[in-house]
């Protein structure tokens, strides 16, 4: 899945979140996008993974594509597109009332796998993420880290073409943020695109990876080994 | 939704029962026509001949100043109070009269109505016909706009819990559309949720109100005596079941169906 963004520009009202923001991301790549906060790292998360659309420009998601102006995107694409996309949100959103194994097989469901072929798949990436000990544990029961853990088992239970992580370490401290961005890294090397947004320099100058720098809605830098003040 | 479908089997009950009564006697056309004191046994058995003569005239039977004393008291055997003082004199002797159908006994009533010599009273069973109509008429009518009320009560009800719980799961329904989960995937537990309310409210209230006429059967049979109230099998109670299990599904899907359109629709 490519991902191409062509003049994209994105308002919320007055506010001017994106401007001309262009760039593409072949198969298989590890992208940060880095900047401060209110930069439009999220903004430009959100419009991949059709969450919302851009007002300007257009953006090509795999075979969705987001166009601005009045023309809609057609509601199937994007909810293919979403399931060939696994997510790590900050804020984790995972279902309270669920267990660990339930909300690892929440895409699982989504996609009519049910049986041996659900469980197998659940065992393998809790296995990943060392979570099968706790696949039983409510998120209530569970640490940041973990937490983290289980939402990128989730990701990888659909075994995603891309991965897309919004500050996945924002709430980790630095050892258990360094854990999860090497599995990340150990997944993009099996061929899964990795775009993750982060304002942690640290991590973005160890990578050696792509790096996007965006300030003020617009790409100043995009490096390919870059570091975080690029 | 319970309540709803309690009324609704009370009164399918109730206007089944009204029926029955009503075909009971539209089956059975009768007219009892009392006669003045002192009518002579000749013209009394004139008369009868005459009646009997009329096409579609099915019986005519005459019932004596005593053999009506020998009903009273049969009748009434439970209340002695009823029974001191009352002798056959004081009761009227009759000529009653079956035919085939309304209409023929129509015509004879009146024939016998014309003749004040001989009669002194005809009562037509049309009135009791009538009034019964009015009754069964008036049920129908009276529950058939509590029903409609509080059907659509129940649904908006409905309509307002599953909103409601839509609400509270925002954050999840947000989540799995993330994931790439349909809009019928997301809707369809809460789809099948007002539909087991409208089922369960069904059954409930339908066993709730069978409940209460298979208790209160003995008393309203013995009260009726041969007039049949209630049909002889369970297979219309089991109909009955059917229909208000299917209206209940109907009910819980549209009222469920409108609150997840409203919410998807933000």
């Amino acid at each position: 899945m490519n991902i191409e963004f062509k003049e994209v520009g994105k308002k919320f009202g007055e506010l001017s979140a994106l401007d001309r923001v262009s760039f593409q991301v072949k198969q298989g790549e590890f992208v940060f996008i880095t900047g401060p906060c209110g930069a439009g790292k999220t903004t430009i998360l959100k419009i991949i993974l059709g969450r919302t659309r851009p007002s300007e420009g257009e953006a090509i998601v795999g075979e969705m594509i987001l166009p601005s102006g009045k023309k809609k995107p057609r509601a199937k694409e994007i909810i293919m597109a979403r399931r060939k996309i696994g997510v790590i949100f900050q804020d984790f959103q995972l279902i309270e009332d669920c267990t660990v194994e339930e909300n690892v097989g929440i895409p699982l469901d989504i996609l009519h796998i049910k049986g041996s072929a659900r469980s197998e798949r659940i065992e393998k990436v809790l296995k990943k993420v060392a979570l099968l000990s706790k696949k039983d544990f409510f998120p209530a029961q569970l640490s940041g880290g973990e937490l983290q853990r289980v939402c990128l088992a989730r990701a990888l239970a659909v075994e995603p073409e891309v991965i897309l992580a919004d500050e996945p370490t924002g709430n980790l401290d630095p050892e258990t943020g360094w854990k999860l961005v090497e599995l990340l890294d150990k997944i993009n090397k099996g061929g899964t695109t990795v775009i993750m947004a982060t304002h942690n320099f640290d991590i973005v100058n160890s990578m050696q990876k792509r790096v996007i720098k965006v300030v003020d809605g617009k790409i100043v830098a995009d490096k390919k080994k870059g570091k975080y003040d690029n | 939704m319970v309540v709803n479908f309690l009324m609704v089997s009370l009164f399918v009950f109730l206007l089944l029962g009204f029926s029955l009564v009503l075909s009971y006697f539209e089956s059975r056309p009768e007219a009892t026509a009392f006669l003045k004191d002192g009518v002579s046994q000749a013209i009394i058995n004139n008369t009868i001949s005459e009646l009997k003569g009329y096409s579609g005239v099915r019986e005519v039977k005459f019932v004596s100043k005593e053999d009506a004393l020998k009903i009273y008291q049969q009748e009434n055997k439970d209340d002695p109070l009823l029974l001191e003082m009352v002798t056959a004199e004081i009761l009227p002797a009759s000529i009653e009269l079956s035919a085939d159908n309304p209409l023929i006994l129509q015509d004879v009533a009146q024939k016998m109505k014309d003749r004040k010599d001989i009669f002194d009273d005809v009562i037509f069973q049309k009135d009791v016909l009538d009034s019964l109509a009015k009754w069964t008429n008036l049920v129908r009518n009276i529950g058939l706009s509590i029903i409609v009320f509080l059907t659509i009560v129940s649904a908006f009800v409905i309509s307002m819990i599953i909103g409601m719980k839509i609400t509270l799961r925002k954050g999840e329904i947000e989540t799995l559309r993330l994931l790439g989960a349909s809009n019928f995937y997301i809707q369809w537990p809460f789809l099948m949720e007002g539909m087991f309310y409208g089922i369960f409210g069904a059954i409930l209230g339908w066993g709730v109100s069978f409940g209460a006429v298979a208790y209160f059967r003995p008393k309203i049979t013995s009260f009726f005596g041969d007039i049949p109230f209630w049909p002889t099998t369970i297979t219309p109670f089991l109909i009955l079941l059917v229909l208000e299990l299917t209206a209940g599904l109907l009910i819980g899907l549209l009222a469920s169906g409108v609150a997840v359109k409203r919410y998807f629709r933000r």
